[in-house]
């Protein structure tokens, strides 16, 4: 044993050297390199973790809000439709009304032109009448200055007429 | 000049601070753990959560080596337990291995007429002291964890049971196998890496130029296997102690 710890130049204070050499190099890597690298490691993947969720989220959001504007937009649609529909259906009757309407009112108006023109002819019939009167009465005060007898023989004829009618 | 005479078991000793021989293979493992302090404490300030190359660089290299722990530990909470261990293990060794192998490193010494050079620097792991630190820690450690994880007294038990004398048998052999862990764990890291040295020593001397490439660039690799070696046994160790402490 003596003789292989001289041959191999084993020495207690070098080999202890050398222990204290890997606990320094120990350290130095636990708490210099390892640590600090394993906690920023970590701290990524859990930012990563975080951001990775979140877009999902995002996107989940994205995708409920597509759908929620898809039902609206068909809402609205619908809507538009039906009020389109109902606003033609009430447009149409009210077409149908004024045309009534009209139609009535042109109906009136022929009627009371019909009453005015027959009232217009009437009028004028009588003015004529009149006219005639006058005029056969000037006829005859002009036929009587002229030849009273005619007047009288005119008169009997007319009376004679009368009687044999 | 004799070759064998460059050619020593024992790391040479450069000069004296009160009675402690400071040795050329401690001085390099000084320069080790300087770099370490270096690069520790460069990287903290720069550690960030947007990272740049080098906290990629060192981030790849720590989920890898998660990774692999995991892959034998079988969970991802002890690999992260037990990285600090490991990795340490795996880059002091590393390190210290292709230091050890910069070219030139062998010719820069002190000069004595009639003597070889006596390197200011020597790879680390060609001196058993180092490899024997090394190989302490990590089975103290792994009984150190052992411990924690099963208590003291189920551990005892493992290497003294007198319950039946199969399991007194077994409990002494296991005793015996944390000893051989040992020195296996020193003799088969400086046994590699001393290897290299004198062979690469002896190449030199026979070729000196372009032979010895091929060898250094074996040994660059030996360097990474062996120190890859030395931490995968740790963590077989830790996962065989953490894994007897599900089966209680």
């Amino acid at each position: 044993m003596q003789s292989l710890i001289e041959n191999f130049g084993i020495d207690w204070k070098v080999l202890l050297s050398q222990v204290i050499n890997f606990a320094v190099i120990f350290s130095v890597i636990t708490f210099l390199v390892y640590k600090p690298l394993v906690k920023s490691i970590s701290e990524r993947r859990k930012k990563i973790k975080e951001s990775l969720e979140k877009e999902e989220e995002a996107s989940r959001r994205l995708s409920e809000v597509n759908l929620l504007e898809k039902e609206t937009l068909k809402r609205a649609e619908e809507k538009a439709a039906g009020l389109l529909s109902s606003v033609k259906e009430r447009a149409e009757a009210e077409g149908a009304r004024i045309l009534k309407e009209a139609e009535e009112k042109n109906k009136e108006m022929k009627l009371k032109a019909d009453e005015e023109i027959s009232e217009m002819k009437e009028k004028s019939v009588r003015e004529a009448e009149k006219e005639i009167a006058s005029l056969a009465k000037d006829v005859l005060v002009k036929a009587v200055k002229v030849n009273p007898s005619a007047v009288d023989e005119a008169l009997l004829k007319s009376l004679a007429d009368r009687t044999t009618e | 000049m004799n070759i064998g005479d460059a050619i020593s078991l024992k790391a040479e000793p450069i000069f004296n601070v009160g009675g402690f021989q400071m040795t050329n293979t401690l001085l390099l493992s000084f320069l080790v753990v300087l770099i370490f302090l270096i690069v520790g404490f460069a990287s903290r300030k720069k550690i960030k959560l947007l990272p740049g190359k080098f906290q990629v660089f060192f981030e790849w290299l720590v989920e890898g080596i998660l990774d692999l722990m995991e892959s034998v530990l079988g969970e991802r909470s002890l690999a992260e337990k037990y990285f600090p261990l490991v990795s340490s293990i795996f880059f002091f060794v590393v390190v210290s291995n292709w230091l050890g192998l910069l070219p030139g490193l062998s010719s820069i010494g002190l000069r004595e007429p009639g003597k070889p050079i006596i390197p200011f620097l020597r790879s680390p792991a060609s001196d058993l002291n180092f490899t024997l630190a090394l190989a302490l820690v990590s089975v103290l450690g792994t009984n150190i964890i052992a411990v924690k994880s099963m208590g003291l007294k189920l551990h005892i038990k493992k290497f003294f049971n007198f319950k039946d004398p199969i399991k007194f048998f077994v409990g002494i052999l296991e005793l015996i196998s944390e000893f051989a862990k040992v020195i296996s764990f020193s003799f088969r890291l400086f046994g590699n890496v001393f290897a290299g040295e004198v062979l690469l020593i002896i190449v030199g001397a026979l070729v000196p130029y372009l032979v010895p490439m091929p060898f250094m660039t074996m040994e660059f690799f030996v360097g990474f296997i062996q120190a890859f070696i030395f931490a995968m046994l740790t963590l077989v160790f830790i996962a065989t102690a953490t894994a007897m402490h599900e089966e209680h």
